[in-house]
C-alpha cells in the first residue's frame, strides 16, 4: 500500500518548493514582477507574495508565516528612491522584510532559509544598506531579460535549470 | 523563461478582465498568474 504523506510532510514538501517574493508593487515594475513570476516558476518554485495577505490580518503576523512557509526569499531593493506623492517618502517595506528574512535565516539553527537580494543599478545598494557589503547583489538592470540571468545565477544550485530563451 | 514570461504579458489583461481587478498586484490576479505558468511549465516539460 502507497504511503499517504502526512500533512507535515506535505506542508514540508510544499514549503521546499516555495519562494517568497519581497517585490515593488507598482505599475513601473509590472513586467519585472511578471518576469520574476514566469522565472521562479521556470525553476519549479512556488511565487509567494505579501499580496496573498488580507487586509484584516496583522500584517506583520502574516508575512512571518508567509516566510516560513518558504524555502527561500527574493528581495528586490529597486524601490529605494522616495515616492512622489506628498509627504514623499523612501519605502522601508522592502528592506524591512528583507531584514526579517535575514533574523529568520540567522536564528534557525539549520539556516534552511535562503534569501537573495537584486537591484536595478549596481553599487546602489552599498550606499542604500551599507549592513549588506559583503553580500553577493544580483543586479538585473531593470529588464525580464536581467531577472531571468540573475535568477539563474542566483539558483545555479537548484536541480531543475530553466533555459533563458525561447 | 522568456516563453512564460511573454505568455503571462498575452494573458494579463484577459485575467484582468476575469478577475474584476485593476492591476495586477492584487491577490486574485496573483494567484491566477502563478497557477498559469506553473501550468504552462509543466506542459513545456512534456514536450
Amino acid at each position: 500500500m502507497a504511503h499517504e504523506p502526512s500533512l507535515e510532510e506535505r506542508a514540508s514538501a510544499a514549503r521546499q518548493k516555495s519562494v517568497f517574493l519581497n517585490l515593488p508593487y507598482d505599475a513601473r515594475f509590472r513586467s519585472l514582477f511578471l518576469a520574476y513570476v514566469a522565472g521562479t516558476s521556470a525553476f519549479g518554485l512556488i511565487p509567494r507574495a505579501t499580496l496573498e495577505i488580507p487586509g484584516s490580518a496583522r500584517r506583520l503576523d502574516r508575512i512571518l508565516t508567509l516566510m516560513e512557509s518558504c524555502r527561500c526569499s527574493i528581495h528586490d531593493m529597486s524601490r529605494v528612491q522616495l515616492d512622489r506623492r506628498p509627504l514623499p517618502t523612501p519605502r522601508f517595506n522592502m528592506p524591512f522584510e528583507l531584514g526579517l528574512a535575514v533574523g529568520y535565516h540567522t536564528r534557525r539553527a539549520n539556516r534552511e532559509h535562503t534569501w537573495f537580494v537584486f537591484e536595478t543599478k549596481p553599487w546602489r545598494l552599498q550606499k542604500s544598506l551599507s549592513d549588506l557589503n559583503g553580500t553577493d547583489v544580483y543586479t538585473h538592470g531593470g529588464t525580464p531579460a536581467g531577472v531571468f540571468r540573475e535568477l539563474l545565477s542566483a539558483f545555479v544550485r537548484h536541480r531543475n535549470q530553466p533555459t533563458c530563451g525561447r | 523563461m522568456t516563453v512564460i514570461f511573454e505568455a503571462l504579458q498575452k494573458n494579463l489583461r484577459p485575467i484582468l478582465q476575469e478577475t474584476g481587478a485593476a492591476s495586477p498586484f492584487e491577490a486574485s490576479v496573483f494567484r491566477r498568474i502563478s497557477v498559469y505558468a506553473s501550468a504552462l511549465v509543466d506542459e513545456l516539460l512534456k514536450h
